[in-house]
Formats: structure tokens, sequence, C-alpha cells
């Protein structure tokens, strides 16, 4: 089992009241498996509710991103939880002409929505390139918004196909005094090869799809090359996505269990063959959270390093004895 | 040099679990089940090393490395059945960068060796781990891909790699190239420069280029591997070497060569620099260029460049500036003198003259150093029967910068010359003669200088420090005197002085030099003094102190002594000094007999040489005394016990010199009847050969009067 919560905690910057936060928080989609746990560990509401005691340890979210699909109805508990939120916010926009946020209430709507006038205020639409959160420009980031696209957030309706409203966006980390990105990371939810396809078809800049660390749709799932029963043909779109690997050192993650070779999908046994056989140094850059690095059972977060040499994988510190101390000890006695 | 030496890595294969040697097995072990490693192989060779190798993953390496290192490397880990040094740890890819940082230097290019520690494997040996060890590797792949390995607050890394040390003992003069080198043990060895009669070999001095550290440590094996090192703009170090031997040097210089290659390394930023002088030593004679000279050019260059080097790192002998900067003194002196070298005294000239202290230092002394001296001096064994100050000198004398002057005799007759030499300039006169007479003597000098005097108690575990202050208000004879009364009136001295029964010494002093005494406690003291005396002389002011050391406990305390203000009086040719200590307890007394005459008794010291008496203790009027309003008769009883007691707690140093009595309401004039007094008791005194002084106290102060 993973411990995302504490793992989270040991990151995150404390307010100057103590409270942990994020800067921002990207709803990608509204499944179940990306939106379990939200409530009780990030905190829902005005951020002056906040009691130090009731909601210990509890996440403030300063601006959180939405997809259309997110905010609409027929959603799960969990989803239900984050769209909740989202309408909370969304409110003191729409209550407020004046209003562009404010601590632990900033919200974008990544996407058209058909039904909602498009509000400059709180609407990001593809082809936007993002250079600040909650109000403060951000000198190491900047965030580039791929999709989803109208087309697909009504596909999505239409089908009650959640993973076609995915958020994909480019993370391009900047380092003070070195001009362009250090390093690059292509994340797309749950995107499928068709919307991979539409970015492809709509991206006008060859440079933002480019990546150092590409995120493996869909939790390493085979939808990413092509219709889940086809093993056999891979789809352009992800030979072209992948071909935008940057040099030689390029990494590739699975967020997902431990893959093996049977025909579970996701993940998929056969997505982690073609990603490895892409990466320029194979294997050894092709990450899964389940098994890279374990304390005892429990799987640890893939850390990446970004500085002025671009980005580093960080090892977990091993240490001599380690493993005897994080496993339990044989049964003793009589 | 080969380029790739695949015998050192090579071997049969074995299975790990067959490994011999408990080194290897350890390492073995940790291999395999450490998650970041794999394809583990064992080898062994013939001369039973067992080899190690796997592939390291997943090291920490950037996406834009400095060096070419990558985050999956393969190793070879060599185990020597000695096991007396590190593993040998070698990265076995054949492009993987040369010359890096903390990368040891190997007579073939690759494999590289790799620097994974600097402390010594004897160190680290009882507490090898081999997971550890596998992870010191992985540190040294991640941190070199940054340049990190070489932390930024640590120092250059030496530019040559060297087996020997060698010492500049002395100072060259006028470019003189002829040496006296000599070899002390297999690794380290001197070099001295002589006249040519007495040279061993001839030195050539070559500069060099500033050079951008890479702190990779070469070691060049022959003349054609200093070619690397850029002399000037054009010229290697070899070429330069070359273009003066052929030039200027060769058919003159009959002796071996040596070189000394100063090299400045910088840091790349320019914020380190590093100033190493080298000598390079061959077997090569300058006579030799010369004959060769007939060859080819391809010939001639082909002996030159094969012409074995050792390199041996030269070092400057310690200097004075050296010392105090090592020491951390800041409160210099230009000259200073010592009165003294015994026990007390030798001990402080060896702290002043390590620590750099002060740039001269005048000695005197008369003493020879005796067998049983050498139970407590700083002087070693092949001294005994010297001169002690000019041994010190001696002793000292290789310390470049530190001027050491002996002057053999006694303080107290030393010639004008000597007295001028040891005073002209002096800043500082410490005496630890434990005589005196030598501390009276320094007293009355008229000269600006301050001085101070220190000497151990009888028991050794007291020091005691008497300096003057800055103005000479507080002279060194009356700080004595009221180092007496201290110890007569303060409880915390009442075993000072205190004799024990191996005491072997003589009245006339308590410092004499043959007690017993032991050695740890004059340590102790001894540096307690040398830095009291530097802080005090800083300040300007007078000190009277004792520091007790209880060895017991490791305990040092510090034990002020009170200084008290003196009257004083000249009469006739006779110098009376009176503490006022002394005054204020005759007025205390006088005012708690308001009606009556009252009176007592006077204690102190005198100097016949100097024609000074002082006066520092009084005992008021004995119970069995007899006051009336006009007359005064001073009773005896208690008298003499006081007196021992006094004596001993001085050690023979108190004497009674005198009486005191009031006036009450009346005018200090002497009547008749204290006229008479006087002359009684100055006869009485006289058949002792004492002084006697009367004190009257009236309404209108003091009168004193003493005859010697």
């Amino acid at each position: 089992m993973f411990d995302v919560k504490a793992d989270l905690l040991k990151e995150l910057k404390k307010d100057g009241l103590g409270r942990p936060f994020v800067d921002l928080f990207i709803s990608t989609h509204p499944h179940d498996d990306h939106c379990k746990g939200f409530a009780g560990n990030f905190y829902q509401g005005k951020v002056d509710d906040y009691d130090k005691d009731k909601n210990k340890d509890e996440i403030i979210i300063e601006e959180l991103w939405i997809t259309p699909r997110g905010l609409n109805n027929n959603l799960s508990s969990p989803a239900e939880d984050i769209r909740k939120e989202a309408k909370r916010r969304r409110k003191l926009y729409d209550d407020d002409k004046n209003f562009f946020g404010s601590k632990g209430n900033y919200l974008r709507i990544i996407g058209y929505d058909k039904n909602k006038e498009f509000d400059r205020r709180y609407c990001y639409v593809p082809g936007i390139l993002v250079t600040t959160v909650h109000g403060s420009s951000l000198s190491w980031l900047e965030i580039f918004i791929h999709a989803p696209f109208k087309e697909d957030v009504e596909t999505s309706k239409k089908y009650d196909d959640k993973n076609a409203t995915s958020v994909v966006v480019q993370f391009g980390f900047k380092i003070d005094g070195y001009t362009g990105y250090k390093s690059r990371v292509l994340m797309g939810g749950d995107a499928e090869h068709e919307i991979w396809q539409h970015i492809l078809d709509n991206n006008a800049d060859e440079e933002k799809l480019k990546w150092n660390i590409f995120l493996a749709p869909h939790h390493c799932s085979w939808s990413f090359f092509n219709d889940s029963d086809n093993k056999k043909e891979i789809k352009p779109s992800a030979d072209a996505i992948l071909d935008k690997q940057i040099d030689n050192y390029a990494h590739i993650i699975a967020s997902s269990n431990e893959i093996k070779n049977d025909d579970n999908n996701p993940p998929c046994y056969e997505a982690k063959q073609q990603y490895i056989k892409k990466l320029k140094l194979g294997s050894s850059h092709f990450l899964n959270t389940a098994t890279h690095s374990k304390v005892g059972n429990i799987p640890q977060p893939i850390v990446f390093k970004i500085n002025e040499n671009g980005k580093t994988l960080k090892e977990n510190a091993t240490v001599a004895g380690a493993t005897s101390i994080s496993n339990p000890a044989p049964r003793a006695g009589r | 040099m080969t380029d790739y030496n695949h015998k050192i890595t090579n071997g049969s294969s074995i299975r790990g679990e067959h490994l011999k040697l408990f080194r290897a097995k350890a390492i073995y072990k940790a291999a395999i089940v450490h998650p970041y490693t794999k394809d583990v192989q064992c080898y062994v060779n013939s001369k039973g090393d067992a080899i190690i190798k796997m592939h390291l993953t997943h090291l920490e390496i950037p996406d834009e490395p400095v060096f070419d290192i990558r985050d999956e490397e393969v190793i070879a880990v060599v185990c020597h059945p000695e096991d007396v040094n590190m593993p040998e740890v070698y990265a076995l890819r054949k492009d993987f960068p040369i010359e890096l940082p903390h990368s040891n230097a190997k007579p073939f290019t690759r494999p590289i060796s790799l620097c994974v520690s600097d402390v010594a494997f004897a160190d680290i040996r009882p507490q090898f781990n081999a997971h550890d060890f596998l992870n010191s590797i992985r540190r040294w792949f991640s941190l070199n891909s940054i340049n990190k390995l070489h932390e930024a607050n640590r120092p250059l890394e030496v530019f040559f790699g060297f087996q020997e040390i060698c010492c500049i003992l002395n100072e060259r003069s006028g470019g003189n190239p002829y040496i006296k080198y000599s070899q002390k043990t297999k690794y380290s060895s001197t070099l001295e420069f002589v006249e040519k009669s007495k040279a061993t070999h001839y030195l050539i001095g070559i500069s060099t280029e500033k050079i951008h550290a890479s702190n990779f440590v070469r070691i060049p094996q022959t003349m054609g591997d200093l070619k690397d090192v850029q002399s000037t703009d054009q010229f290697s170090l070899t070429d330069s070497l070359l273009a003066v031997l052929t030039k200027s040097v060769a058919g003159k210089a009959t002796l071996p060569l040596v070189i000394s290659i100063y090299i400045t390394q910088t840091s790349k930023d320019d914020k380190k620099t590093s100033q190493e002088l080298f000598l390079i030593k061959t077997n090569c004679l300058p006579k030799d260029v010369h004959k060769k000279k007939i060859l080819s050019k391809e010939a001639f260059e082909k002996w030159f460049y094969e012409l074995s080097v050792e390199v041996a790192l030269l070092d400057f002998m310690t200097s004075r500036c050296g010392n105090t900067i090592n020491n951390g003194i800041k409160d210099n002196f230009n000259k200073v003198s010592v009165v003294g070298t015994g026990t007390l005294g030798s001990a402080v000239i060896d702290h002043w003259a390590r620590q750099g202290c002060s740039e001269e230092i005048n000695l005197v002394d008369c003493d020879i150093l005796l067998p049983h001296n050498l139970s407590r001096h700083t002087l070693s064994t092949d001294k005994v029967m010297t001169s002690k100050v000019r041994s010190i000198k001696d002793t000292y004398h290789g310390i470049l910068f530190q001027k050491i002057n002996a002057i053999e005799g006694n303080f107290l007759t030393l010639n004008r010359n000597d007295r001028e030499r040891l005073f002209k300039n002096t800043e500082l006169v410490m005496d630890f003669s434990t005589s005196i007479a030598v501390e009276k003597k320094l007293a009355n000098d008229e000269q600006t200088f301050r001085r101070c005097t220190s000497f151990l108690n009888p028991k050794g575990d007291d020091v005691v420090l008497l300096i003057e202050d800055k103005e000479r208000n507080t002279r060194l004879d009356l700080l004595e005197m009221d180092y007496y009364r201290n110890l007569i009136v303060d409880e915390r001295f009442s075993q000072h002085l205190e004799q024990t029964e191996t005491v072997r010494t003589n009245t006339f002093s308590c410092r004499s030099e043959s007690m017993i005494l032991n050695y740890e406690n004059v340590r102790v003291l001894s540096a307690i003094i040398s830095k009291q005396i530097r802080k005090y002389y800083t300040s300007g002011q007078a000190c009277l102190n004792i520091w007790h050391f209880d060895a017991e406990n490791g305990i040092v305390l510090s034990l002020p002594m009170t200084i008290t203000n003196w009257h004083h009086e000249a009469l006739g040719g006779i110098q009376i000094y009176i503490s006022d200590a002394v005054e204020k307890e005759i007025q205390t007394m006088t005012a708690t007999s308001p009606d009556k005459e009252t009176g007592g008794c006077l204690f102190g010291s005198y100097d016949r040489d100097h024609n000074s008496i002082y006066v520092y203790y009084m005992i008021p009027a004995p119970k069995d005394s007899i006051h009336s309003p006009v007359s005064f008769v001073r009773g005896f009883n208690g008298l003499t016990t006081e007196y021992e007691r006094i004596t001993k707690l001085t050690y023979h140093q108190v004497r009674y010199l005198g009486e005191w009595h009031s006036h009450p309401n009346m005018p200090n004039t002497p009547s008749v009847t204290d006229k008479k007094q006087f002359e009684e008791l100055w006869e009485e005194q006289q058949s002792q050969d004492l002084p006697f002084v009367q004190m009257i106290y009236g309404n209108n102060g003091l009168f004193v009067t003493a005859a010697m």
C-alpha cells in the first residue's frame, strides 16, 4: 500500500498558521481512482473556517483545476466531493464580478463548457501557457495546457467517457540564471490514443510536446497505443508522442500496480514493453511507482530533483540494516 | 603508459559463495541484495585477489552531468589477501572520463581507479560495512557527475602525488643552487642550502603557469610525464628544464640534479588558491645532458623524456610567524628577556618559542644542566652538563626568523655589554630565577621595560606571578611585600609555603630550586603563567596572583592577592615603604582608643643593598600593654606565638621591624620618652643586625623615623 498522505505531508510547505498547503491541485478527470480520499485529506470550504484540531493535516488547495465534466452531475461520491469544492469556489466568482480569487478560493475550469459562458477570470482553454498560480507568478514553472478539447468534452458527455476529458499538460521547469526549460514533464491523466491524436493534430509548437519525463497514460494502459483489444497495432499518435523524448536520459513513469506479464490492463505488460522499446536507455529508465523503491513493503515516491544540471532521479538512501528494521522481526519465543 | 589495463580486473570466474577472502565475501553478499546493483560476477586471480564486478544502477546522475558519468556504470572491486588497504574500485567503462577529481593516478590510463574514501582504511576497518562501501561508490559517481565530490570547503587537492616529504631547513641566499640533501627515513628528507664544497646536489628552480585545479593527483614517473605541465605560454615544464640545462647550466654543474617546481593552482571560480613546492629528483647529471646533445634530436628527446623522476613535496621549516598562526597568537613582542632558565623558565620559554610570541628572546643564566634537572626541564638528555641557555638556544635554532640570544652568566654580575644586550629595546623582562636578589635588582632598575617575576611554591602546586603595571606605579619589590602580607592575612594561603619532609633547601629563600616538584604540575602551571604574563602585559595592569593546581581533581584555582598602596618616606639614605593597609590599621586602632595612647609592633622586610625598609604588617597592642592618656607601654602577651606564625607563613621572610604608638588628640612629634625608646630599641635591633622603625600617629598624621 502507498502512504501518499504521509509522503505528501513530508514534502509540503506549511503556511504561517502551520497548515499544509499545495499551490495547485489538478483534478484531471472525475474517475474514482483519481478522486478517492479527496475528502478528509484535502480541506474543503472557507480557509477562515480551518480548525487546527478538527482539520488537522488537511491540505489547503490554493488553486483548484477541474474539467467541465468534473462539474457535471452523475458523479461518484469521491468525485462529488471535488465538484462540491469547485462549485463553492465558482460561486464566489459568479456572485462577485470583481472577484479574482483569494487564498484557498482560486479556481480554474480547464476546457470549454457549452453550458457556461467562458469567463476569463477562471477558465483556461487548450493552447494557454500558464505562468501564474493563485495570483502569484511562478518563476520556476510554466504549464502548457493541451487538452481537453471542446469536442472531447462533448464526446465525454455523450458516451460518459470521463477519460476523454482528461487534462493534458506539459510542465516546464526553469532554473534561475538559465534560459529555457531545464526539464519538461508531459502528463495526460487517463487520456487515450484518440485524445493524443487530437493534441498532435492541434498542436502548433513542437516544443510543447517534448518531455524529459512522461507519465504513462491511464496507469500504463494499452489504450495509449491502441484500442484495448488490439495489441499488435500501434497508433501513430503513440509513436509520435514517445518520439518527443529529449536527449538520451528521458524517463517514463507508470503510476500503477506492479506490471506483471499477464492479461491485466491497466497496467498492461505489452504497454510497458513498448515504452521500454522506445526509451533510449531502455528498461532502466522505465519506472513503476509500485516497484521502484520500497521501504519494507511500502512503495516510496519517485523523486526527481531539477537543478542547473537538469533532472536527477533521487535514489532512496539505503543504509545497512534498513531491511531488518523495515520489516516485522521473525517470530521469537518458545 | 598503457591504455587499458585489463589484467588488473581479470581472473577466473568463481561463484560468489565460494569466495575465500572475508572482505570479498561481504561485498559480494551486500551487492547481491543491494536494490540498485545487478549482474554481480566474481573472479579470482593468481595473486589471490578477489574481483567482484557489478552494474550499479539508478545512480543519481542528472540529465546534463558535468562529467560523462551515466546512471548505470560497471565497476570492479578488487580485494587483496593482505586486507590492509581499502578494496580497490575501478570504473570499467572503456570511455569513462579520465582525470576526474578523486580518481587515483595509475601507471595505466584505464580502468579508472576511484578514490572512494580519504580516511585511512585502518580507521574504517573496525566498522567496515560492505553495504555502506557500495553506497560510498555510488556517492562517488553521483557527486562527481555534478563536480561536487571535492567539497567546496575543502582545500584543493595536491597537484602531484608524492612518496616523500622534504623539509627545507634554511633560507636560500642569492640564488645559491648548492644544496645538501639528506634522506632521513624512507619517506622523509631534508634540504639545506650550503656552500658548494658541502653540497650533494645542484638545484634548478622552474616556475609554472597558474593552473586551474582539477583535484586530480598526477604521479609523474618520467621526465616526459612533466610535459603536461605548462611552464610558460609556449613551453612545457620539461622543455623549460631542458632549455635551462642546455643553455645555462650544462657543463658547469657536476652534481646530480634536483628540480624545484612551484605550482600555483586555482579553483575554476578563482576563489581558492593553493601553492605547492615540489622537488623532482632525477638521476640526471647536467653534464650528461651536455654529452647526449650529440645525439639526434629524436634520440636525445627519447633519452631525456624517459629519465625516471621521483616527486617529493617540499615543506619549509617552521617559522616564528608560522608558529604564531598555528597557535592563534596575536599578542606578539619584538623582544623579551628571560632571567633564569630552570624548571619554570625553560617551560615558559618552550611555550613562547613554539608559539612564536616574540621575534627575539634573550636568555640569561649561568647554570648548567645537571643530571637531576632532567626530571623537570625541557632540555633533552644529550644536553646534560651543558650551559642551559646555549642548549635552549640550540633547541629552537631551526625555527626560521626566531632569534634567540644566549647570555651565559649571572644576572647580578653581568658586564655592561651583556646588560645592554639584555635590556636594549626589551619590552618585557621575565624573571624565573627564584632569586629575590634578581627580583630586587630588576625592581630597582630605572629603565622603562615591563618586568615580572614568577616562581613555584615549595610543593610545586602553586605558581605565583608578580607583574608590574605599565606605568611602574606598583614595582616588583612592593608586589613581593604585598605577597608576604597576603600570606599572613589571607587564610587561603595558609598552606602555600608549607614545607614537605623531603625538602632540601636553605632558609634564605622560599624559592629554592632544590625542592621536590612534580613535572606534571610544572607543565600545567607554566602554561598558565605563560599566557597570563601576555594577558597582563597587554592590559597594562599590575598582577599579584597565585594559581593553585589541585592535581587530585584536575582543577586549577585562580587566587588573586590584594595589592596595597605604598607610602614612601626617604629618611637620609633610607627608603621606607609603608603599606597603606598598615596605616589604615593604625588609624583604626587609634580611633578605638581616643583618650589613651595605644600602639603595637611593626613587621616587614628590608633590603640592605638598596637601603630599603618595607613595613606591611602590624600587631596591635597585646593584652598586657599599659595605656594612659600620655604614655603607652607595649606588652608582650602572645607576641612570640604570632611572630612564629607569620615567620612560618612567610618562610622566614618577615622580620620584626619596630614599634608604633598613638598620640591621641596630639601632634605626632616624638616626646623625650619616645626618643629614648627609639635609642634603646635601635641599639637592641642593631645587636641583632636588624633595622629599627618607629611610628607615631598623631592628630597631624604619621611620623616615621628609622635607622639601619
